[in-house]
C-alpha cells in the first residue's frame, strides 16, 4: 500500500513575502478575465437580436459597468505588466557568448503589447 | 496582451459614445470578430480554470481545487456557448 506524503503547509504561507503575495494577486486577477469573459460570450449572444443587443449596449453606457471595467481594466494591466517582466526570465536568449539584454526582451513585448493594443483601436474606432 | 484593449473598447470607447451601437452590433457580426471572439473566449476560459483552480489548491482548499472536471468543465461549456451564439448570428 502506498501513500501520498503532503506537506503540511499554512493556508497563509503567500502573505508572508512581497513576492508570494504578487504571485497570489496574479492568480486571482484570473477572476477578472473570468467575469470579462462573460461579458464577452453576453456581446455574441445578444448579437444576433437589436432588442437585446441595445439591452447589452445600454449596460456598457452605464455607470456600474464602467465601475466594473475600470477595476477589470487595472487587474488586468496588473496581470499584463508582470506577464512582460516575466518575459526575459522565461526567454534566455544568447547572441554569441553574451547574454540579450533581458530590458530588451521586456521592452521588445511591451512594443508588441502597445502596437496591438493600438492595432484593435484602430480597427474598432476607424 | 489582448484583454486590456478589449476592456478599454467596452469600458471606456463605448460609454465615451466613440462607438455607435450600429458600429458595435455589426462588428460583432463580422464572421472575423466572431471567430477571433469565440477563440480569445476559449483561451480567456482556460487561462482562468487552470490558474484559479492551482490558486485555490495553493489556498489550502485542495478540496475544491482538486475537482478539475468543475474548471475544465465550466471552461468548455463557456466555449460551447459562445460558439453556438457564434453560428446563431
Amino acid at each position: 500500500m502506498t501513500r501520498e506524503v503532503t506537506r503540511p503547509l499554512p493556508w497563509n504561507w503567500w502573505l508572508k513575502k512581497a513576492a508570494y503575495f504578487q504571485f497570489m494577486m496574479r492568480e486571482l486577477t484570473s477572476v477578472a478575465i473570468f467575469a470579462y469573459t462573460l461579458l464577452v460570450i453576453w456581446a455574441l449572444w445578444s448579437a444576433a437580436e437589436v432588442g437585446a443587443f441595445s439591452t447589452f449596449y445600454t449596460f456598457l453606457s452605464g455607470s456600474l459597468s464602467v465601475w466594473l471595467h475600470m477595476v477589470i481594466l487595472g487587474l488586468a494591466l496588473y496581470h499584463t505588466g508582470t506577464w512582460i517582466a516575466l518575459t526575459p526570465k522565461v526567454t534566455v536568449l544568447w547572441k554569441d557568448d553574451e547574454r540579450v539584454d533581458p530590458d530588451l526582451i521586456a521592452g521588445a513585448t511591451s512594443i508588441l503589447f502597445l502596437m496591438i493594443s493600438g492595432a484593435v483601436i484602430w480597427l474598432v474606432l476607424m | 496582451m489582448l484583454l486590456p484593449v478589449m476592456v478599454f473598447v467596452t469600458g471606456v470607447a463605448v460609454p465615451a459614445g466613440w462607438i455607435s451601437e450600429e458600429d458595435l452590433v455589426s462588428l460583432v457580426r463580422n464572421p472575423a470578430t466572431r471567430l477571433v471572439l469565440v477563440g480569445l473566449v476559449f483561451l480567456f476560459l482556460f487561462h482562468w480554470a487552470h490558474r484559479f483552480r492551482y490558486a485555490l489548491v495553493d489556498l489550502g482548499l485542495g478540496v475544491v481545487g482538486k475537482q478539475a472536471w468543475l474548471f475544465y468543465g465550466t471552461a468548455l461549456i463557456g466555449t460551447i456557448v459562445a460558439g453556438l451564439a457564434a453560428l446563431r448570428l
